[in-house]
């Protein structure tokens, strides 16, 4: 789908072009309107499945309403003097300046975070990391070097599991408490890292026995092209932005 | 053979090179050259610096290391200090031992690619030379696919398949085979025996274990412990002259080969050897061979498993299993990669539960048992030892499971003391078990699970990576444990080591139990049926029929 085909270096360079101009404000209406056309273009441009989606914005969620929360209920003494009462109950006074700039808190940090799930899931790192090499210019050294520690991922939690099952083979409990499931993930850290360490080694091995030096490449394999549809992408970021500014602007 | 030596490829000038942390030097006095064309077996004991002299014969070393190094490299009649850094590797490339670490990227194609574009070749060569090396090292077709996910045999085929690409001269093996079954191992050993004759490579192989090696290699070089060398001739030669010298290297020899030991006359060909021998020579061979598995009546069942399955997620990894074990019986599970052979050892060790369907311990359902009686009767040896260490001295860990029943610490003490002495391990009580060898660390592993006195011991794959010395000993400590009458499990793909101790097979195919009788049953299967899961005949049985003792079994029924 469109989003997944998006050049990774332009996409990853527009969000964050996106992310600091948003940053500027403190505007929950102009967030909603963002945050709204953000999902409206993450769900038609893309196969991202729903169930992942939500289950990765929960956590976000659940920070906004605390933010929004402890932003509520202990605000800047000093500012609220000039301000607009809404409601006060004992000690608890909310002015509706209050209202705005925390739900402006908790909204940023949702948009943020679906700024963040559109990029992330829509980008394969093998990809991303190519396309840093060649529109960016991030050294091979370095590019190679993620990627290949990349594929070790699965193997060190594979790794993780096959411990634990023989370790409660030798007679080692279950940890019931988070104490002592502490100190099983201390017992385990040694032979996990040895065990990284040494197939990071034999992969730089490998990699070096196979001519890599570490030098540009003259030829790619994989282009990572630069095409028309990553000037719309931006376009549509920026485009988003004058809308949501612009009903935001009306609705004061 | 006896053709005229043309320009040496590499060679090795007065070698010697010492590792920076070390006072004695790995490999000394080291000098020999390797020709084109030469097929070349490199051997010797564990710590005998095979792996820094493949290191020093590429050019990985001395430059990553911080080792030093005396006496001068020439590859292709070109002094080691000339070549720029990276230049060698287009000439020569290395096949490592671990599947599971020598590449980079994602899919088949990207990790060609990475090799051929560090060599920067236009994009249209690369197409070609990708199409070239898949369909020369029978992976037309895996294009698309995903490294992590083939099996070890197919990672070993990318590997070699990486190299054809980048049209290296010479092909370093560094063990290849260690971990891989026996029938990718026959496969990628006919694969390189053709790709050899096709293209005239040079091989240097680096392997423990002749077997299939003996009718194209042309050459041996065995070092010795001190990294000397300590053999250096054409293999039939050294065969004819050296025999004994193998085995005390470690270097398993073929089958044919051992039961030639003291004869005048040495055939290095299987075939040439059986062609030769008497009607009463071949009947006496056989009936050796023979090791007569007779069906026995084993005691009472230990464990049954009833119509029992295990989903992993939405997948059926076993369906339905009916088995049962019985005491005092060793019984191995064989089948392809992924047929439920680990995870069906893991559900008899209480360490998985099955999602349907019971499992019984002496006739009572195991959920009855507490976690502490389960493992005080079962245990469960898994495929890399480092994984179970969990005490950091050699003792510690060893009596940790009697600590653990708070035996009184004397019998502790005597008893760790006795197993040591019994592993070959006195002496090593105060190290960090992951400063072993690999074969003393098989060898804890496996002594630190029997010193508990278990009912059921279930093995991994004990054979992966073992020399040939630490596959007798582990042999031999089944062997105990069979004629105490206990009872063991055997996940495995060396078919010798069926042959030779077990009782019963278990042949799984995707997550279904496809045949279950004793190995001679197994083995009637013929060969074509074993090697459609993965199997071989063991060397013992495929020479017993080569004799025409195939008659004799057959007539068994």
């Amino acid at each position: 789908m469109w989003l997944h085909t998006i050049n990774p270096s332009i996409k990853l360079l527009a969000i964050l072009t996106t992310i600091i101009v948003l940053a500027l404000f403190l505007d929950p209406v102009l967030y909603l309107v963002f945050w709204i056309g953000l999902i409206i273009i993450t769900f038609s441009l893309s196969t991202i499945s729903k169930k992942t989606w939500a289950l990765l914005t929960a956590p976000f969620l659940f920070m906004a309403i605390g933010y929004v929360w402890t932003a509520m209920l202990f605000p800047y003494e000093a500012l609220l003097e000039n301000e607009q009462v809404l409601f006060e109950w004992g000690w608890l006074i909310l002015t509706e300046e209050s209202l705005m700039r925390s739900a402006g808190l908790g909204m940023r940090v949702i948009v943020f975070s679906a700024l963040s799930l559109l990029f992330v899931l829509t980008t394969k790192p093998a990809v991303f990391m190519l396309s840093l090499m060649q529109q960016l210019k991030m050294p091979a050294r370095l590019a190679y070097g993620i990627m290949a520690g990349y594929q070790f991922l699965p193997l060190i939690s594979e790794e993780f599991q096959i411990m634990q099952r023989a370790q409660q083979i030798r007679g080692v409990g279950r940890p019931q408490t988070v104490k002592e499931r502490v100190s099983q993930w201390k017992s385990f850290v040694i032979p996990l890292l040895a065990s990284a360490i040494r197939k990071a080694e034999r992969t730089a091995v490998a990699m070096e026995s196979r001519g890599f030096t570490g030098e540009p490449r003259t030829h790619w394999y994989r282009e990572i092209p630069l095409r028309k549809r990553d000037a719309v992408f931006a376009a549509l970021l920026a485009g988003l932005f004058i809308v949501s500014f612009t009903v935001s602007s009306i609705m004061k | 053979m006896a053709k005229p030596p043309n320009e040496p490829l590499i060679e090795f000038k007065n070698i010697a090179y010492r590792h920076a942390e070390e006072l004695a030097p790995v490999l000394s006095h080291l000098s020999f050259s390797i020709f084109k064309g030469d097929t070349l077996l490199l051997a010797g004991p564990s710590g005998a610096g095979k792996s820094t002299i493949t290191m020093l014969m590429n050019g990985i070393l001395p430059s990553n290391g911080s080792g030093v190094l005396e006496g001068e490299i020439d590859w292709f009649g070109t002094s080691s200090e000339k070549w720029k850094s990276g230049e060698i590797s287009k000439r020569i490339g290395v096949m490592f031992q671990d599947p599971e670490s020598q590449f980079c990227m994602t899919t088949v194609e990207e990790e060609i690619a990475f090799g051929l574009e560090n060599l920067h070749l236009p994009r249209k060569e690369m197409k070609e030379r990708i199409h070239y090396s898949l369909s020369h090292t029978g992976l037309e077709g895996f294009e698309k696919r995903t490294i992590q996910r083939l099996s070890g045999g197919q990672k070993q085929r990318v590997a070699l398949a990486c190299l054809l690409a980048m049209r290296t001269e010479v092909l370093l093996l560094d063990e290849p085979f260690a971990n891989i079954d026996p029938l990718s191992r026959k496969e990628l050993i006919e694969t390189l025996a053709h790709l050899k004759e096709k293209l005239g490579l040079t091989l240097i192989i680096i392997d423990h274990d002749l077997n299939g090696w003996t009718d194209w290699i042309n050459r041996v070089l065995l070092l010795d412990e001190n990294g000397t060398i300590g053999l250096d001739m054409p293999l039939e030669e050294a065969l004819h002259t050296h025999l004994s010298s193998f085995e005390a290297l470690t270097v398993s020899l073929p089958l044919h080969l051992t039961l030639q030991k003291g004869n005048s006359q040495l055939y290095v060909l299987e075939d040439q050897w059986v062609k030769q021998l008497s009607i009463s020579e071949r009947s006496q061979l056989g009936d050796q061979l023979n090791t007569g598995h007779q069906k026995k009546e084993f005691g009472s069942a230990l464990m049954e498993l009833r119509n029992s399955s295990f989903d992993a997620g939405n997948q059926a990894i076993l369906e339905k299993i009916n088995f049962t074990l019985s005491e005092g019986e060793t019984i191995a599970f064989c089948g392809h990669n992924g047929a439920g052979k680990s995870t069906l050892a893991l559900l008899l060790a209480g360490l998985y539960s099955p999602s349907s369907g019971d499992l019984l311990l002496r006739g009572k359902s195991v959920r009855t048992y507490s976690l502490q009686e389960i493992r005080r009767r079962i245990g469960y040896v898994f495929q890399n030892p480092e994984h179970q260490f969990v005490e950091h001295t050699v003792e510690d860990d060893l009596s940790f499971g009697l600590k653990i029943q708070k035996l009184p610490d004397q019998e502790i003490r005597e008893r760790t003391l006795a197993m040591l002495k019994a592993i070959r391990l006195d002496g090593f009580q105060d190290r960090h078990p992951l400063s072993l060898s690999q074969g003393q660390k098989r060898r804890l592993s496996v002594a630190s699970m029997t010193i508990d006195d278990l009912d059921i011991l279930l093995l991994d794959e004990p054979t992966y990576g073992q020399d040939a010395g630490s596959m007798k000993n582990l042999t031999d400590m089944l062997l105990e444990r069979k004629g105490q009458g206990k009872t063991t499990v055997l996940v495995t793909h060396d078919m010798e080591l069926i042959q030779s101790i077990c009782d019963r097979t278990l042949l799984l195919s995707k997550g279904k139990v496809q045949f279950e009788g004793t190995p001679d049953e197994l083995w009637e299967l013929g060969e074509e049926t074993l090697n459609q899961h993965g199997l071989t005949l063991p060397p013992s049985v495929a020479l017993r029929q080569a004799l025409g003792g195939h008659k004799h079994v057959a007539s068994y029924h």
